[in-house]
């Protein structure tokens, strides 16, 4: 299960996500999308496909998760199921739906790519996988995703409550960014568990 | 120290909806899981419905103004928070007609994501669905910060005049562009010489020296940029009335708003009003249609705010009515009927 190995990142990078959130907000994204994470996997039924895995996790983030991340994460997830459901759970599909996801969540907190937000993982991966000539190597787009995450560091806030904080966040990355990176570690295990000794440990992030 | 009359430290909101869905079983009805109210009637003709939500303590402002020819469904928040995206979302789809649903949303940052995601949500479900943003407070114009000016009174002015198009049988994107147009044409500002009473402790909000009064306060106990030495009421409706008009397009005619923030009573606020009518005459602008009392107050604060919707001539001379038609059409809600 995809949300499965989702949750396993984020127990992992529990610590890690909330020292960054910590420094740069209230710190309780690790807790939002952790708490987020194991509410989807017990609802999930065991024999489902990817498209209700998203559309299940969605339900839950949207209506249950506090904080603004928890249900931006839901429209991310909303969005990804809806477009499995319709054009089966290949990778076209998948990459529709990240990127309809990720306008969703720009639309909504009337962010871009640059404001020091989830925003800029998901949208330079996103045009990683774009790009990419099928078949998809997700291994290597996960690679990519976690370092336009720790690109993050160099960003100044303008958005979102690091915003309040402004010159004192740069210099570590973003949690919600992190965070997104690592969906794609979970996606790329899931896609191809043979290449999960070529990514990131998500216990150790920095 | 002035502790409120609630039953719980914890559910006076909730209790309170119950009381008020009780009381006016005849004009709307309470949903709990999520909270919303909504209308129990709307107009045959109306094909988009409305919806509008905020933090609780505005009252009636907005439950209050559900009902035929206003608000189809409100999603009332916590006390000065912002409601839940799944309260937005499960009223809007009790709310929303042939035509799909149109959002009122009062410009806090909040508010805008939670309506937003809910947005996004009907859009996934195939539900059309639009936002008018509410940006009236002149206080809060500044070139410094990208959050904009707040939403308050001309809240109510919105409300009124969409839902007597929406019941003309108007499209979304019709309320959109009149929405638009209105809150372009709508300033207001608010002062207050006492706080609100922190439903939590008990306290005031903010302390305030007498003789002091906050000049450009917020609807939730916000303080303002400036506190001034109290002048006399024609001199502070006087500097008012050029703060609305000076941020106003140019005109000769207005519907004016004097709101009561909750601890003021209504000889104050038409004394506010004969001084407000007076300064505009002054100036050569009409009053054209006014309303007076406390619609959007902010809990118990004592203070006023007053709005303008500065009128074009050649909209007041169609057919139609314009905008005075809109203010003057039948509506019967809790907190307004005409």
């Amino acid at each position: 299960m995809l949300m499965n190995l989702y949750l396993e990142a984020a127990e992992s990078a529990y610590g890690e996500l909330t020292r960054l959130d910590q420094a740069a907000g209230d710190g309780d994204y690790g807790d939002n999308l952790r708490e987020g994470l194991r509410g989807a996997v017990a609802r999930i039924p065991t024999d489902a496909d990817l498209a209700t895995e998203f559309e299940t996790a969605a339900t839950y983030f949207l209506d249950e998760v506090g904080g603004t991340s928890g249900p931006l994460i839901g429209l991310l997830f909303n969005d990804v199921g809806g477009s499995l459901d319709r054009g089966g759970d290949g990778d076209d599909a998948l990459v529709a739906g990240l990127a309809a996801g990720t306008a969703a969540i720009s639309r909504v907190g009337e962010a871009s790519v640059g404001d020091r937000t989830m925003l800029d993982c998901l949208g330079p991966t996103v045009d990683d996988l774009r790009a990419a000539r099928p078949p998809v190597d997700w291994t290597m787009v996960a690679n990519q995703a976690f370092d336009h995450a720790r690109a993050t560091s160099d960003l100044l806030p303008r958005m979102g409550r690091a915003s309040y904080v402004g010159q004192r966040a740069v210099g570590n990355p973003d949690a919600g960014a992190m965070g997104m990176a690592l969906l794609f570690w979970a996606l790329a295990v899931y896609r191809d568990p043979s290449g999960r000794a070529q990514l990131p440990d998500p216990a150790r992030l920095l | 120290m002035a502790e409120p009359f609630y039953a719980s430290k914890t559910e006076y909101v909730d209790r309170a909806l119950l009381g008020f869905a009780r009381d006016h079983a005849d004009v709307v009805e309470l949903s709990t899981d999520p909270v919303y109210v909504r209308s129990i009637d709307r107009d045959p003709r109306r094909q988009v419905g409305l919806l509008s939500g905020g933090g609780s303590g505005h009252e009636p402002m907005h439950v209050g103004l559900v009902g035929r020819g206003m608000l189809d469904a409100a999603a009332p928040g916590r006390v000065f928070a912002s409601p839940h995206n799944r309260q937005v979302y499960e009223g809007s789809r009790a709310a929303a007609g042939p035509g799909g649903v149109l959002h009122i949303v009062k410009n806090y940052t909040g508010d805008r994501i939670n309506f937003g995601i809910a947005a996004e949500r009907l859009r996934h479900d195939g539900i059309p669905v639009a936002r008018v943003l509410v940006d009236d407070d002149v206080a809060t114009e500044s070139q410094e910060t990208a959050t904009g000016r707040r939403g308050t009174g001309a809240t109510v002015l919105v409300e009124k005049l969409l839902g007597a198009a929406a019941d003309r049988g108007a499209g979304l994107d019709e309320l959109v562009a009149l929405g638009e147009t209105i809150v372009g044409r709508s300033r207001s500002i608010a002062v207050a010489s006492l706080a609100q009473t922190s439903p939590v402790t008990g306290e005031p909000g903010f302390d305030l020296e007498p003789g002091q009064l906050e000049y450009g306060v917020g609807i939730h106990g916000e303080r303002a940029k400036h506190t001034i030495a109290r002048p006399s009421l024609e001199e502070l409706v006087a500097r008012m009335v050029e703060d609305v008009v000076s941020h106003l397009p140019g005109g000769r005619s207005v519907f004016l708003f004097v709101n009561g923030l909750g601890g003021t009573t209504y000889i104050e606020l038409y004394n506010v009003f004969a001084e407000t009518v007076d300064a505009l005459a002054s100036r050569d602008i009409a009053v054209e249609r006014s309303l007076v009392g406390p619609y959007t107050p902010a809990l118990d604060m004592k203070g006023f705010s007053i709005t303008m919707t500065m009128l074009e001539p050649s909209v007041e001379t169609h057919p139609s009515g314009g905008w005075t038609g809109l203010f003057d059409a039948p509506a019967w809600t809790t907190g307004l009927r005409k």
